[in-house]
């Protein structure tokens, strides 16, 4: 299975869809950096290797999900805006399961997110 | 020697001129029209000393001519015939008099139309005249005149003079054709004197647009098909509107704007007022607008005036309603006035507190909109229903265009379900409704209407016009980027490509500020009274400021694939690039916002003659290095972001292909589903809406499904049949959509009608289908000569 959340800095429902996925992917045996991945569509001005605080959450910024080596962690460094259209998503946070979206601009509930994670 | 004390000799006295008006004899005037005629000053003295001997109070202008004439050919046979044809040249003026020729008029005219000095005037006058007397007419016409002096003031260099001094206007022999000659039938334009009329008006006003309103740079840009300046027919127009009919449910209605012409109506108090009313309203913005007008929350701010009614009561409004706007055959021309209606299928969030406008125009704090969650749900069911009818004879009503609101959210929780499948039956019989997809990245308030153009009405209005009912605004004026050339340009330079994006999108943005003046100035001259009613102590109905300033696109497809030689459906690194291209756009709009303050807007143009007439003038500039689709003479680009309408691919893939341009707009975007069954399964068409709304970015769509309907029985059927199913008739009309509307095809222009042969057209179940050879070869060759359509949206 293949996650990837779309968020951006200045998005006031992003923390809580991160910490929802974490914890619902934790349970389900889920690894970060290989099973899922953070994009950070406005993350172009933060540098790979760097720890920033994004809404009072510390993220480690990688430039891809292979170079991940501490959680939280989440990929910038360039614009993902294009990235993020070609699966259909416009706002964030937003989740792509399997190159589907799954939900977008909204942070479902978890027993709507387990439906779609199983 | 001639004695001059003649001068001032009868000077008293008077002379009876030909239409009996008398003026004072005037020496002068035969010295000069002798010299005019090529007398020598002493030959004109002596002429004038012998006549003014002979006359008398009230001789006639007549006499004096023919005593001049013996006079001169006394002296000089050749000078006394010249002087005889110059006074018989008669000028046909605009006054629809016969005059005599005078040089000073052209000399007057030309000092005041071109504000050339008066000495240059003079001389171009004489030049005038005596091309005039090489000619030897027997009369000329003041036009002629004209045309002469044109290639006179060309002589001297004076294009720019030239161009402000000329005539717009038509060959005789276009308006012969036009009256004489029965046109094809066409679904906008029918031939009746009203069109003919109105064609013969567009010429002038799209010439006087292109020749006197632009200036030359961007009129040439127009010319040389880098940007398409669209409607320049209407140019002195603001284009599209969306109303707000509380406004009018409030203050009642002046179909002139001001009531002078036409008769004052106050508030509706009953049902049966309140539609006709929003009929009216809709047409008389017409006759102020070049686009189209259309209704936000149509259902929602009516759902007040009919409650407590039974449903017969309700549909037979609903009926009303769109049988008005169907056959008011009035605007622009003798067409119905270009409508759509945007519905909800409950009563949406943000009015769900804001007091209703209630019958009498009534407003009352404790009554809400929420309060009419039942008569909102009923008169949506109601519409629908009529719609499901079709006209007496069962054929679709095109117009008004039904918009049809829907949430994803909705969509997820299953509610309204009902609603959406009656609308997706609707779509299966007739493919008329419209879907606004509310995405999460979309404004709050979005209306479309028109040829599909998404109306943000976010920015134009404030909280303030959410309650008063007055959320209103529009489009003043549509601009579109040819985007192939750019690419037949750069040469597979990225660089250049974007340099150049930028360059066009600048002039793009001229025109557009421009026709933010030319509307300014309209209003102030109260050009457009509906628009410019108050509203209250500072605002108009229509503030130019507040409009969407629209700048589309078209070709997309084709750019792609002559920058890197894919199409976008053939790469994903071409439809990345697409996508770049259209970023790029979209960032370049939002700095023209910036800069200027106004609400600049990107959005997908419906292109319905630009992109024909942009991909043959291409044709033409670039040859072998066009990209277009179709044979010359019938060439076309794909229309803005879509993928090529023959592109082999499969339909889910088509629509995310699309979806992630949808977002990169901000004036609208629209996505077709073309039907290959001619009796899809709602069923089918439910669940595709359902797919589409929740899984990809598309914020706008529609299933077509190509109609055919018997010129004999009326009889309609779904696809293009050649044979009537019911009475075996084979005179058929056929209907299809063309961008943004339903139309029939005869009035399509021919890039236009390849697309509708070159189109993919899919099942509901995914399986793609071709349209039938037999209804290709009837396609072929047919279609409306030149691009300019009685629409250009």
């Amino acid at each position: 299975m293949k996650l990837i959340l779309f968020t951006a800095t200045k998005c006031p429902n992003c923390p809580k869809f991160r910490r929802l996925l974490r914890e619902t992917a934790k349970e389900l045996g889920l690894e970060e950096g290989k099973d899922f991945v953070e994009k950070l569509i406005d993350g172009d001005k933060v540098t790979p290797g760097s720890k920033v605080e994004i809404d009072g959450e510390e993220l480690y910024i990688v430039d891809s999900a292979e170079n991940i080596k501490e959680i939280p962690a989440a990929i910038g460094g360039r614009d993902f805006t294009l990235d993020a259209l070609r699966y259909q998503v416009a706002s964030t946070p937003a989740l792509v399961v399997n190159g589907e979206l799954a939900f977008v601009g909204e942070v479902p509930s978890k027993e709507k997110l387990l439906e779609k994670l199983r | 020697m001639v004695d001059l004390a003649f001068l001032h000799k009868n000077s008293g006295m008077k002379v009876v001129k030909s239409d009996n008006s008398t003026e004072r004899f005037d020496v002068d005037k035969i010295i000069s029209s002798c010299m005019n005629a090529g007398a020598s000053s002493t030959t004109a003295s002596e002429v004038a000393s012998e006549v003014s001997e002979k006359v008398y109070d009230g001789i006639n202008t007549h006499e004096i001519r023919a005593m001049i004439y013996t006079q001169l050919r006394k002296r000089n046979l050749k000078l006394a015939e010249r002087y005889k044809y110059r006074q018989k040249l008669r000028v046909r003026t605009s006054k629809t008099i016969l005059d005599h020729f005078d040089r000073q008029r052209i000399v007057d005219s030309l000092i005041k139309e071109t504000k050339i000095d008066s000495r240059l005037a003079e001389t171009i006058a004489k030049d005038v005249e005596k091309e005039l007397g090489r000619m030897r007419l027997d009369y000329v016409t003041a036009p002629l005149i004209r045309e002469i002096v044109n290639v006179k003031l060309l002589e001297h260099g004076l294009e720019g003079h030239r161009a402000r001094y000329t005539r717009l206007g038509m060959p005789v022999y276009d308006v012969k054709n036009l009256i004489e000659i029965p046109s094809k039938e066409n679904a906008n334009l029918q031939y009746n004197p009203e069109s003919i009329h109105k064609l013969m008006a567009d010429q002038i006003s799209k010439e006087y647009a292109l020749i006197n309103i632009l200036p030359m740079e961007l009129a040439d840009s127009h010319m040389r098909g880098e940007i398409h300046i669209h409607d320049l027919d209407y140019f002195i127009r603001p284009f599209c509107f969306s109303h707000d009919i509380r406004f009018f449910l409030k203050n009642g209605f002046k179909a002139d704007g001001v009531g002078n012409h036409t008769a004052i109506a106050g508030p509706s108090k009953r049902p049966e007022v309140a539609f006709l009313h929003a009929a009216k309203i809709l047409a008389a913005a017409q006759t102020n607008c070049a686009g189209g007008q259309g209704f936000s929350y149509f259902n929602t701010f009516l759902a007040p005036y009919i409650s407590g009614m039974d449903y017969d009561k309700v549909k037979q409004l609903a009926q009303m309603f769109i049988y008005e706007l169907s056959q008011m055959y009035v605007a622009r021309g003798g067409q119905v006035v270009f409508s759509s209606i945007d519905c909800d299928m409950s009563v949406p969030k943000q009015f769900k507190d804001v007091p209703a406008v209630l019958p009498g125009g009534i407003v009352k704090d404790s009554v809400t909109y929420a309060d009419f969650e039942d008569e909102v749900k009923t008169f949506f069911n109601a519409l629908l229903d009529v719609y499901l009818d079709g006209d007496y004879i069962g054929k679709m009503f095109n117009f008004p265009k039904f918009e049809v609101q829907i949430h994803p959210k909705d969509i997820k929780n299953g509610k309204n379900q009902e609603e959406l499948i009656k609308v997706s039956k609707l779509a299966a019989k007739f493919g008329t409704p419209y879907y606004i997809v509310n995405q999460p990245y979309m404004p709050e308030f979005a209306c479309y209407q028109c040829c599909s153009f998404l109306m943000p009405l976010d920015d134009a209005m404030t909280d303030e016009d959410v309650i008063n009912g007055t959320i209103r605004g529009g489009g003043l004026q549509v601009v579109t980027i040819n985007l192939p050339q750019l690419a037949y340009e750069a040469d597979g330079d990225d660089n250049k490509l974007f340099e150049l994006l930028k360059e066009r999108m600048e002039k793009a943005k001229d025109v557009l500020i421009l026709k933010r003046e030319v509307i300014h100035k309209n209003l102030k001259n109260n050009l457009l009274p509906f628009m410019n009613q108050p509203v209250n102590e500072k605002e108009r109905y229509l503030e130019p400021d507040k409009q969407s300033f629209i700048i589309g696109l078209v070709g997309m497809n084709e750019l792609v694939k002559a920058h890197t030689g894919e199409e976008l459906h053939e790469s994903d690194y071409a439809w990345e690039f697409g996508l770049r291209v259209m970023k790029r756009m979209k960032d370049i709009v939002a700095e023209f916002r910036k800069e200027t303050g106004l609400n600049f807007a990107l959005a997908r143009t419906p292109a319905e003659s630009c992109a024909y007439r942009l991909a043959e003038i291409d044709l033409m500039k670039y040859k072998g290095k066009a990209v277009v689709n179709g044979p010359e003479g019938s060439a076309y680009y794909t229309n803005s972001f879509h993928v090529n309408p023959s592109a082999d691919v499969p339909l889910w893939k088509r629509l995310t292909l699309e979806g992630a341009f949808h977002p990169l707009t901000d004036g609208g975007a629209m996505s077709h589903v073309f039907l290959g069954e001619s009796n899809p399964s709602p069923e089918g068409i439910h669940e595709l809406t359902k797919k589409i709304a929740t899984k990809t970015a598309i914020q706008y769509f529609a299933f077509t499904k190509d109609l055919s309907v018997c010129r004999n029985c009326s009889f309609t059927t779904g696809g293009l049949v050649d044979k009537c199913p019911n009475c075996g008739g084979n005179e058929i009309d056929w209907w299809s959509r063309i961008t943004g509307y339903y139309q029939n095809i005869g009035g399509w222009n021919k890039g236009k009608l390849e697309e509708l042969k070159d189109r993919r057209r899919y099942g509901i179940s995914g399986t793609k289908k071709d349209l039938p050879k037999k209804a290709k070869k009837r396609i072929n060759g047919s279609g409306v000569n030149g691009w300019d359509s009685d629409l250009d949206f």
